[in-house]
């Protein structure tokens, strides 16, 4: 049973392909029982490496592969049996590079997929300009540019265009932004964050963290056809790492007393979680506290012990440890499983 | 999902085709001069292979033809018609995955075959179109108004023929998507149609297999009947009916064998997925 407000739906894909000929012919198992679920108006950033199950899992959602074994539903119809209506709701955009007919202009472009998709045509020539400029590509003066002429960016920016044609409720991308520049990139984002704000739900798949961290509500992990870890990105954090570092930037003054320092801190954290270099007339101090306790307390006691030691507080920063550690941890520990 | 429904997302899709055509045949006018220019060299070709066994008085008599350049003309127009609608079937397919664009098309209709028909048809519409406008000229010089209206026939004729070869064209598309060798699909299919179909060499020379095998070439009785009209003679009229009846019954029987394996072939495609 879905729930209304879920988007998609995905329980224990498996996907296997055949590799080799003859006696060599073998099974690879692509998916190994991708289970995930997109609420409405949310963006799921799938990540993983390359060969991990990204685009297979996104071709099964989009109804262009089907799963041995396993159900996917998009807005609560199945991609098998309602393939059409899944079809009809869908926007996808497989790759930035290719995907387009390259004598073809921009807006010519969007006129023949406009057509194939049934959209009539006076709704579709207003529906072009619309998308045109909502990308950008009137703006840079590319809408009437030969495919075959356009830069990467822009022909990211027609892909997202075509996707946004048919009106989709759910948007379906397969690693938007690859091989983009970063104002390319940031713009694709961009407009990914306002049609998610408008209501919209997005998968996206990518391998770049940032992105991951930056774009989404929600990401998923998925190492060699399974999903390992799932949640917000600031979730993933606290569910990998169980310790926040705070490092401390203070000033020498002449009453300095860096023992007394060292002394106090050692009855303040854990001993070796602690960690003082000397740099010029600057302490740079680090320590490291369980996730469970408040950073704040911790930087109070900090700043009286310095203040009472001879030391003036320059700069206090809670450490975060980025999506990027997560996923090698959380790789490592798939790996090694 | 309705039969009225399939025929509606079936006749967007051939509209959007042909005015994909359109601006394709404005963008690239490279592209349209070489379609002009390519039934000519099909034309020398089909001249080249008939009399490299002898003189072209040698050809007209082996083809049993009235007048072997009408036939010529016409032969290689019926090459590109029949043959064609396979070739150019397939070919769509290839070039769209080639394009990275077969994703897209896919998704604009519940059935990749209803795409793979629908465009099928409008491409080699299309193409049939370029070559009659291309070898009309020809045909009015050597030989008047007459040999027009003959033409005119056998265009008729010939899109009568392409029917029976429309399920072996979503068949030979679909095959090209799931073979990885995916040119040698074409590359096998279309020569061996040509050669057993008597384009090329009557039907009475070739070797009893494949003399056996024409009998079930619909193209065969395509360039038969063209034979027949480029005679133009009246007591024949009967026998141009008889080959318009058997075009019918192939029409029947190669689209309901055709219809059942698409099924499965289109299953097997979606199973093994569609490269970009």
């Amino acid at each position: 049973m879905i729930k209304a407000e879920e988007a998609i739906v995905a329980r224990d894909l498996r996907k296997r392909f055949p590799v080799g000929m003859g006696l060599r012919r073998k099974q690879v198992e692509a998916l190994k029982g991708v289970t995930f679920t997109v609420r409405r108006g949310e963006i799921y950033a799938l990540l993983g490496p390359n060969g991990a199950g990204k685009t297979t899992t996104v071709r099964i959602i989009s109804t262009l592969l089907l799963p041995d074994s396993g159900e996917a539903r998009v807005l609560g119809y199945d991609v098998v049996k309602d393939r059409w209506e899944v079809r009809k709701r869908i926007g996808v955009m497989l790759s930035v590079e290719r995907g387009f007919y390259w004598k073809l202009t921009a807006r010519e472009n969007l006129y023949y997929f406009g057509r194939i998709y049934g959209i009539p045509k006076r709704k579709l020539l207003g529906k072009i300009e619309e998308v045109l400029d909502l990308v950008g590509l009137k703006e840079i003066g590319a809408e009437d540019k030969p495919y075959e002429e356009m830069s990467l960016g822009m022909k990211a920016r027609l892909g997202l265009a075509r996707v946004l044609l048919k009106d989709p409720e759910v948007l379906i991308l397969d690693e938007p932004t690859l091989g983009l520049d970063p104002p390319s990139a940031r713009m694709i984002r961009s407009m990914l964050r306002s049609l998610a704000d408008e209501g919209r739900t997005v998968l996206v798949t990518t391998h770049n963290m940032y992105e991951a961290e930056i774009l989404s509500d929600k990401v998923g992990i998925i190492v060699s056809g399974r999903i390992v870890m799932e949640g917000t990105p600031s979730s993933l954090k606290r569910t990998v790492y169980k310790v926040v570092p705070i490092s401390f930037r203070l000033k020498i003054t002449p009453m300095a007393d860096l023992e007394g320092l060292r002394t106090s801190l050692g009855m303040l954290v854990e001993a070796g979680r602690t960690s003082i270099t000397v740099n010029g007339d600057e302490v740079r101090l680090r320590i490291v506290i369980p996730r469970v306790e408040r950073e704040e307390s911790y930087i109070e006691a900090v700043t009286r012990i310095s203040y009472e030691k001879g030391f003036k507080l320059l700069e206090a920063r809670v450490e975060e440890p980025s999506l990027e550690d997560v996923f090698i941890e959380v790789s490592s520990r798939a790996a090694a499983n | 999902m309705p039969l009225g429904e399939h025929a509606r997302i079936f006749a967007t899709i051939v509209k959007a085709e042909a005015s994909f055509r359109i601006m394709e045949l404005k963008r690239n006018p490279i592209f349209t001069i070489l379609s002009l220019v390519w039934p000519y060299l099909m034309l020398v070709s089909i001249y080249v292979l008939g009399t490299s066994y002898g003189s072209i008085e040698r050809f007209e008599a082996a083809m049993k033809v009235d007048d072997p350049i009408l036939f010529l003309a016409v032969a290689s127009a019926i090459a590109f018609t029949a043959v064609g609608v396979i070739d150019y079937t397939t070919n769509s397919i290839l070039w769209h995955r080639w394009l990275g664009t077969l994703p897209y098309v896919i998704m604009s209709t519940p059935s990749f075959t209803a795409y793979m028909i629908a465009s099928g048809i409008v491409v080699t519409g299309f193409a049939i179109a370029m070559n009659y406008i291309s070898i009309s000229p020809l045909i009015l010089v050597i030989g008047g108004f007459e040999s027009f209206y003959k033409l005119m026939i056998i265009v008729g004729i010939a899109l009568l023929g392409m029917v029976p070869l429309a399920g072996i064209a979503a068949v030979a598309g679909l095959l090209s998507i799931i073979v990885k060798e995916e040119g040698n699909v074409l590359g096998f299919l279309n020569p061996l149609l040509l050669l057993v179909s008597g384009v090329f060499y009557p039907i009475e020379i070739l070797p009893r297999i494949l003399a056996l095998m024409s009998k079930l070439v619909p193209v065969t009785y395509l360039v038969e009947t063209a034979k027949l009209v480029a005679a133009f003679q009246a007591t024949e009229v009967k026998i141009i009916y008889i080959a318009l009846y058997v075009f019918g019954l192939m029409a029947i029987v190669y689209n309901l064998g055709g219809g059942m394996v698409i099924a499965m072939l289109e299953r097997h495609a979606q199973k093994r997925g569609v490269s970009m």
